[in-house]
């Protein structure tokens, strides 16, 4: 209703202006008009008639002057006892809508309070399934962690069994390599004192004649010759 | 001058390396007496500074008419140098009589003359290692020792084992 009122009162100033102006308009038509008469009636040599016409246009000119006169102070007075009426009806108008605006705002909050009054459970019954995926996974880790470690351990353990089993043969191997290389010095000795310069003189005659049966001592030239 | 001429001098008193050696000295030093003037100088010489029976092959020869002395000696060294060797390791340290035996077993088999090149090698314990031209012949005890210790080391072991044991339990 206030903005009605309010582009009535626009659309009827606009008028008077428009009105304003079409009087203005009007009046140069008419000084022109009346110009060229003057001159019409100089040509026609006609002082008289262009004096009465300057007399009439100057009277509606007066007229004309008058009526907008009235015009423009009608229109202010139109506007001086609107602009209290509209002051009023602004104030009207942000009245309402500060109540509406209120409203508004209070059943936002209401809804806010409400969303986050709801939102701990969220967070509550999220969190709670997250702790438990989350405890599954370092349970599944700390086994898989555990399985890890034994299978290390049990590892390292049959690595380093295996190492001292290993050590242990290499050991054993070493004492029975000590033992009969000590076990063979001592009877090559016992053996070499027991045999006298015949019998090793007989060995090696025996010696010779096997390496006579064997051709050791064939020249290469008398090998092919048998050959 | 043939290798005929000079079998049965010199080269008959050499049979092992060694006298090889020493005959291929006096040689040396008979052959700068040569060059040296008069007779009594290589008398001297053959009296002197070689082994009597050196001297009395030497001596021997040169008082054979027309001998050339200086290429006889230049013959029996190369002869000497050209002789087979024959290296014979052994495990005791043989008299004479035993290289004679030995280089007339091989000089027969060989049918040639031959320098023995004997080392004296205990650890072979008896036998012989035989290498002649290239080849090697291993006929010691050792080897054969060897054999049966690796044959019976386990056997040889355990024996062991108990008889430690044995000592242990007594203890």
């Amino acid at each position: 209703m206030d903005t009605a009122l309010l582009y009535i009162t626009v659309l009827v100033a606009s008028a008077l202006v428009l009105l304003l102006i079409g009087l203005v308009v009007a009046y140069l038509r008419l000084v022109g008009k009346t110009m060229s008469l003057k001159e019409e009636r100089k040509r026609e040599s006609g002082l008289a008639t262009i004096e009465q016409a300057q007399a009439k246009a100057q009277k509606m000119i007066e007229d004309a002057r008058v009526q907008a006169q009235q015009v423009i102070s009608g229109a202010q007075i139109f506007s001086s006892n609107q602009v209290t009426v509209l002051e009023k009806e602004i104030q009207n108008a942000n009245r309402v809508n500060s109540a509406k605006f209120e409203e508004s705002l209070r059943l936002v909050q209401n809804e806010s309070i409400k969303m986050l009054s709801n939102v701990p459970k969220d967070v509550s019954a999220t969190l709670s399934a997250q702790l438990v995926n989350i405890r599954a996974t370092i349970q599944a880790e700390i086994e898989k962690a555990s399985k890890d470690a034994k299978a290390q351990v049990d590892d390292a353990y049959k690595r380093a069994e295996a190492e001292v089993q290993n050590y242990k043969l290499q050991r054993l191997k070493q004492i029975d390599d000590s033992i009969i290389s000590i076990l063979e010095e001592v009877s090559r000795k016992v053996l070499a004192k027991q045999i006298s310069h015949d019998e090793h003189e007989k060995l090696v005659m025996k010696a010779l004649e096997e390496a006579k049966e064997q051709h050791v001592f064939f020249e290469e030239q008398e090998e092919e010759k048998t050959v | 001058m043939g290798k005929a001429m000079v079998s049965d001098g010199l080269l008959q008193s050499v049979k092992t390396k060694r006298q090889a050696g020493i005959l291929l000295e006096e040689i040396e030093i008979i052959r700068k007496g040569l060059f040296e003037a008069g007779e009594g100088a290589m008398n001297s010489l053959l009296k002197n500074k070689v082994r009597v029976e050196t001297a009395e092959i030497v001596r021997e020869t040169f008082s054979k008419v027309g001998v050339d002395k200086k290429g006889y000696l230049d013959k029996v060294e190369e002869l000497i140098i050209k002789m087979p060797n024959v290296s014979l390791i052994l495990a005791f340290e043989p008299s004479e009589g035993a290289v004679e035996r030995f280089y007339s077993e091989i000089s027969e088999t060989t049918g040639k003359q031959v320098l023995l090149d004997i080392v004296y090698e205990p650890q072979i314990i008896g036998g012989a290692v035989i290498i002649f031209n290239g080849r090697y012949r291993d006929y010691s005890f050792k080897k054969i020792f060897k054999l049966e210790f690796e044959r019976g080391r386990n056997k040889i072991l355990n024996m062991a084992k108990e008889r430690q044991a044995n000592v242990n339990i007594k203890h």
